[in-house]
């Protein structure tokens, strides 16, 4: 039952990250940059299937739940409470323990976490 | 009130050698630092190429590779899984900047094709780098060296700036009138906050992370010849860090981790998981903190200028903090003083920020590609096998090749270090052709105009950037056309603009340096070059003065 509700709060943090990056790339104007210079596939996902991907491309960002085939970057997590609990954690660097511990995987250009990480502080304001 | 031409506010590395190069330059300064000793923490870990080659036309160079890392001492940088081992790769030849500085002076000299700088790296804590710039500044007659003032504010007008500064402990305040001042005073600079330049960026990117400075005789032991390496990278499951020995002759060592001790781990217990073995040691300090990737929306007003930190804050993955600092204050120095001496024109000092902002946003974006690299590399560890199976040892092989791929950009990007131009600066007159390639990682030699002069020797062995000339022009010319620079000389004379003239007979170096000639600034950066010079030299000279616009 506990893993079924982390599950749904994975898909729900997913949905609404994707809303707020597309309202804040309407509203500021470093993200509609940011999003003019790159064009990537970024992929956050847990083992126990939950998972969704964010495009990057032509000056917008699309999200479709799944995994796709070839992501530049990849956060691959033990679980989606892991996840959920790790990403919405104020503090920055606990993605990166997550890391050392073992909670996450990262492939990928570790750039694109960065891009990340700067859309998602714009995005919470 | 006390007169002054320059008042340099800030005396770490950056402000202290402006001070030395206005100083070399005949411009009298004074230097205020709030606190009352140069730094007890290590900081900075490394004096690149580029910082090198400028230390050395500042008279500095051999004094600082005398209190850094002995010449013939490594600064190898290495991947393992602890400071004991196993070692997953050391980077120890494939690239000149790894080699001890007296083996690199060799390499340097052997070089006839312009590709290598004049300089090594020297590695080096900030802690004992400022003392030699502090004492060079307290040497020089015309640096009045303040350190325990701060600036308190500043007014200024059309004439100069008149700021107010106070001595710390006593609280004595005094005024004084300079013709510029200028803001080397950290990320947290007064004198940018005071002009409301905001930094171009957003902030905290990476979190908050971790640093431990610590003393040990015993670590040496652990490396090869009781030589520790410049820097360890350390990844195992559970475990990523960097060591780093700014210094293979003394004990200190700071380790970097991504994040404080968690609940339960002891500042001890995170030094001995890096070692990998329990030694003798003593904490000298610790604590949290936050690497940038900001840059200054402008880098000053009017008579004012911010250079070093006050400008840009870099994560320190590729060592560009100080050293892009170093490079401001060298590029600012000899404009300021030209500007005093009045050969200099209006465009002059404004081209200190058409030159450098661009150079300061790309060494952002490169040092973002360095810890992005160094993140993936590191992390990777959590996937190796120290296991002695072949299957361990293919992991480990992998992971040292995925390293040395990734994480050299860090080390090897001479491109980034000496060959950034000033590309469309209103004091470069535009070259002709079209611009050579641009490659981060390889440098490639060229006089295209608002490159550095590709460094070289003559046949006596003497380096031609020791023949430049640090306060004026230089003009390069094949010895056969040298009796033709008269329009040059007589128009530089016309305006008061020094220049002189270094007629070149070798053929490798009329090779290197393309055109028969080749106007060289005291900052060692092509002005203007050319097949022949043009009648009328007045509009090139008034051009690279800034006297005009090109």
């Amino acid at each position: 039952m506990i893993r079924a509700v982390e599950k749904l709060k994975l898909r729900a943090l997913l949905a609404v990250t994707a809303a707020l990056l597309r309202r804040c790339a309407r509203r500021s104007l470093r993200l509609r940059r940011m999003l003019s210079e790159d064009s990537f596939v970024m992929q956050i996902r847990a083992d126990d299937g939950v998972g969704g991907f964010f495009t990057v491309r032509d000056c917008r960002i699309r999200f479709r739940p799944g995994v796709h085939p070839n992501p530049d970057f990849a956060q691959i997590w033990r679980d989606s409470g892991a996840a959920v609990r790790a990403l919405t954690n104020k503090d920055e660097t606990e993605l990166l323990r997550a890391i050392e511990d073992g909670r996450c995987r990262l492939q990928g250009s570790f750039l694109i976490a960065l891009w990340f990480n700067e859309a998602m502080k714009l995005a919470r304001g | 009130m006390i007169r002054t031409s320059v008042l340099v506010v800030g005396g770490g590395p950056v402000g202290l050698s402006l001070s030395i190069a206005l100083s070399q330059q005949g411009v009298p300064s004074i230097v205020v630092n709030d606190r009352k000793t140069t730094t007890t923490h290590p900081k900075l870990d490394v004096v690149n190429c580029r910082s090198m080659e400028i230390f050395r036309q500042l008279g500095l160079s051999e004094r600082i590779r005398d209190a850094g890392n002995p010449r013939s001492a490594n600064q190898y940088s290495a991947f393992a899984a602890s400071a004991a081992g196993p070692m997953y790769a050391v980077m120890s030849d494939r690239h000149l900047i790894y080699r001890p500085v007296a083996d690199a002076e060799k390499r340097i000299r052997d070089a006839v094709d312009g590709a290598l700088p004049l300089e090594s790296m020297q590695r080096i804590a900030q802690m004992n780098l400022e003392p030699v710039l502090l004492d060079a500044a307290r040497s020089a007659p015309s640096i009045d060296t303040r350190f325990g003032w701060r600036l308190y504010g500043f007014e200024q007008d059309a004439e100069g700036v008149t700021a107010m500064i106070q001595d710390v402990e006593s609280g004595r305040s005094l005024h004084v009138h300079a013709d510029y001042l200028v803001g080397c005073d950290g990320p947290n600079s007064l004198v940018r906050n005071f002009l409301n330049i905001d930094y171009d960026g957003t902030r905290d990117l990476v979190g908050e992370l971790f640093i431990i400075h610590f003393k040990s005789d015993a670590v040496a032991a652990l490396y090869p010849d009781r030589q520790p390496y410049w820097h360890t990278w350390l990844c195992r499951p559970g475990f990523v860090g960097l060591l780093v020995s700014p210094d293979a002759s003394r004990n200190d060592f700071i380790l970097h981790r991504p994040f404080a001790p968690r609940p339960g781990e002891s500042l001890e217990s995170v030094i001995d998981a890096a070692l990998g073995v329990k030694v003798a040691y003593e904490i000298v300090q610790s604590g949290p903190w936050r690497p940038q990737f900001l840059v200054a929306k402008a880098f000053g007003r009017g008579r004012v200028f911010l250079a070093g930190d006050s400008t840009h804050q870099y994560m320190p993955t590729g060592g560009l903090g100080m050293n892009t600092g170093l490079a401001e204050a060298h590029n600012l120095a000899w404009k300021l003083a030209a500007t005093l001496k009045r050969w200099g024109g209006e465009t002059l000092l404004e081209s200190y920020e058409a030159e450098r902002l661009p150079v300061a946003r790309r060494n952002r974006d490169h040092v973002k590609k360095c810890a992005a690299a160094s993140f993936e590399s590191t992390f990777r560890g959590s996937e190796v096998r120290l296991d002695e199976t072949p299957e361990g040892k293919a992991s480990r092989e992998s992971l040292a090749r995925d390293f040395e791929a990734k994480t050299s950009r860090l080390y090897e990007s001479l491109g980034v270090e000496i060959g950034y131009r000033y590309v469309g600066s209103p004091i470069v007159v535009a070259d002709s052709a079209p611009e050579p390639d641009y490659d981060e990682i390889r440098y490639v030699p060229t006089t295209w105009s608002g490159a550095r002069l590709p460094s070289a020797f003559r046949a006596d062995g003497t380096a031609v950037f020791d023949q430049l000339d640090p306060s004026g022009f230089t003009l390069l010319a094949s010895a056969d056309r040298a009796g033709d620079c008269g329009a040059m000389t007589t128009a530089a004379a016309d305006v008061g603009a020094p220049l002189s003239v270094l007629a070149i007979d070798e053929p490798h170096l009329i090779a290197l340096y393309q055109k028969p000639f080749v106007l060289v600034r005291p900052d060692h950066h092509v002005a203007w070059r050319g097949d022949a010079l043009p009648t009328d030299c007045r509009p090139v000279v008034d051009v690279v003065r800034g006297a005009s616009r090109p």
